[in-house]
């Protein structure tokens, strides 16, 4: 180009016109791939080195291997754990997550509900919920109870906040069209309101479940005889860094491997508003891609 | 007499005094907003009064106030009023929110607007962080109280990597979100990518990171507190713990009123903080009969 100075639009149009489209995916999906394993593996790689070197003390950081072999030591006392923390963190998703959606839908339907509970509901959501651990244990007592309830109480604040956000968030015109077609108000909320939050409220959901993980183990931490939280507590009282750092990482794999199937049947189940649409020059300054 | 004669030359009876219409329905939106909280206290009061409940189990209400100007504090052995050794846990509480805060809601937001310049260091690191994210934090403050040790150190860092994660989501999602068409708009006008970034991107994402930083403040007094039940000798929520241990519920009462008053508050500021800031942006402009049907305020 004899043009010493481009601007914007003509930079980025050379630079596409000297690549095809369909093979820069191609060839980028790789290249990004290979980028993301980058920083897990070098964290990894100077991880093992040093541990093993023993440039630093075990007790602040255990070689890899011993983390394997931990694992081993408590092959038996896991399952019996995972399976108590499982269950608290369940029982409390389906029970906060139905009281969520039926308040946040009732609060979308009617002016009353609203007016009545909105406001307190407002001033308990920026309440940490972590300091009502110990009132939870003193009147549930120990055992499951307490941590049932605080899960609960979490993912229904959260569930309610977000059904009632997306209501808000329905696009006026679907409204207006169906007032327009003579549709009743109860009517337009089965027919309209409700199909169209459903991708908002999915999203909620995967709030509410990593925020469940959460509040499961800081509640397990202060009052439970069982299951994966109160694991990790006996090994923190011997300084058992390796054991754990074994359980930080079931809990890591358990969060994460839940996220990704929620996020996976979401994305299957709204493909149809799929916002990465645009793709090109704005994407990538954007970032959408 | 002018003003009212030309009342009634407009003929509007229903809206007659649509100032005096407007403040009676303010009114009665403060009387059904109180009447839960109002019913609850009601409740709560004659439940304790009459001996319905132990009180380890419930307190009286009024306990709380003895317990703030009459109750002891054992530390370490030695008898402290508990309005004395309040101020103290509360200020170590409030630099350790504050420091988590500033560390972690500085180095987000540089991190999530790296993210949406550098399409090199999205590849690099927003793998790991994504992967990372729906992790339990909670679950950390175990390593962290081993790595960082004693004093406010483990909190510190504990809130400032919780705040760090969500402010730099919220950040990449809010670049994210950023009408395509105010970007095409910018580069049919011939600016640079930097231009571009600099003056339309990061004053259109204000509103989002500013709701990002409620989001980062909200779970930064969680993260504090479930830091300092776990490993801390001083700040609020360890002088919870020890109330707790003496089965002086009012005690823990009385610190949970605290932390929920301080959040409140923090959060209020931040969100006037919001409103002042995204009075252009176009929700709640709409309101009116659809916007009653969605809920809209």
């Amino acid at each position: 180009m004899s043009a010493p100075k481009r601007t914007g639009v003509e930079k980025v149009q050379a630079s596409a016109a000297q690549r095809p489209f369909i093979s820069t995916r191609a060839r980028s999906r790789r290249d990004r791939i290979t980028k993301a394993l980058v920083v897990p593996v070098g964290a990894f790689i100077i991880w093992a080195t040093i541990t093993n070197l023993s440039l630093v003390e075990p007790i602040f950081l255990p070689t890899p291997q011993k983390i394997v072999r931990v694992f081993w030591a408590i092959r038996e006392v896991i399952p019996g754990a995972f399976w108590i923390t499982i269950r608290m963190v369940a029982a409390g998703l389906l029970l906060g997550g139905i009281m969520g959606l039926a308040t946040g839908l009732s609060f979308g339907y009617s002016k009353w509900a609203r007016d009545l509970l909105e406001f307190s509901l407002d001033a308990l959501r920026p309440v940490p919920l972590f300091a009502l651990i110990p009132l939870f244990v003193l009147w549930l007592g120990i055992g499951m109870t307490p941590q049932i309830a605080l899960v609960t109480l979490g993912v229904f604040l959260i569930l309610t906040i977000q059904t009632t956000e997306a209501v808000r968030n329905v696009p006026h015109i679907y409204v207006r069209a169906a007032l327009t077609a003579g549709a009743s108000r109860f009517h337009i909320y089965r027919t309209v309101v409700v199909p169209a939050i459903v991708p908002h409220i999915l999203a909620g959901l995967r709030l509410a479940v990593v925020g469940a993980w959460g509040l499961d183990v800081a509640a397990e931490f202060m009052g439970s005889q069982a299951g994966l939280g109160y694991l990790m507590l006996t090994r923190m009282r011997f300084l058992d860094t390796a054991g754990i750092m074994a359980i930080v990482l079931i809990f890591a794999v358990l969060a994460v491997g839940s996220d990704f199937l929620l996020r996976a049947f979401i994305n299957r189940t709204t493909v149809w508003m799929q916002r990465s649409q645009d793709v090109g020059v704005v994407a990538d300054i954007l970032g959408t891609t | 007499m002018d003003l009212r004669e030309s009342s009634v030359e407009n003929t509007a009876p229903p809206s007659r005094d649509p100032l005096a219409r407007r403040l009676r329905a303010r009114a009665r939106k403060v009387v059904m907003a109180l009447a839960v909280p109002f019913v609850i206290l009601v409740i709560w009061f004659a439940v304790t009064n009459a001996d319905l409940v132990n009180s380890v189990i419930l307190p009286k209400p009024q306990r709380l106030f003895e317990v703030l100007s009459e109750g002891y504090h054992n530390l370490s052995a030695t008898r402290v009023p508990f309005s004395e050794a309040l101020p103290g846990a509360f200020l170590i509480t409030v630099r350790m929110v504050a420091i988590g805060l500033l560390i972690g809601g500085v180095l987000g937001v540089v991190i999530g607007l790296l993210f949406g310049y550098s399409r090199w260091a999205r590849d690099l690191l927003e793998f790991s962080l994504d992967a990372i994210r729906p992790m339990p934090i909670f679950a950390t403050i175990p390593l962290f109280l081993v790595w960082f040790g004693s004093g406010i150190r483990p909190q510190v860092a504990l809130i400032a990597f919780g705040v760090f994660l969500i402010i730099t989501i919220q950040t990449t999602e809010a670049v994210r979100n950023v009408p395509h068409i105010y970007v095409r708009a910018a580069l049919t006008a011939g600016a640079s990518r930097l231009h571009i970034y600099r003056t339309v991107v990061i004053p259109s994402i204000l509103p989002h990171v500013i709701a990002g930083l409620r989001m980062g403040v909200v779970a930064a007094w969680g993260l504090d507190v479930a830091a300092e039940f776990m490993g801390t000798q001083q700040g609020l929520g360890y002088l919870m713990i020890v109330r707790n241990r003496y089965l002086d519920t009012a005690g823990v009462l009385v610190i949970v009123f605290i932390f929920a008053g301080f959040a409140v508050l923090s959060d209020f500021i931040l969100r006037a903080t919001t409103k002042r800031f995204t009075r252009w942006s176009p929700r709640g402009a709409n309101l009116g009969l659809v916007g009653d049907m969605l809920g809209s305020r």
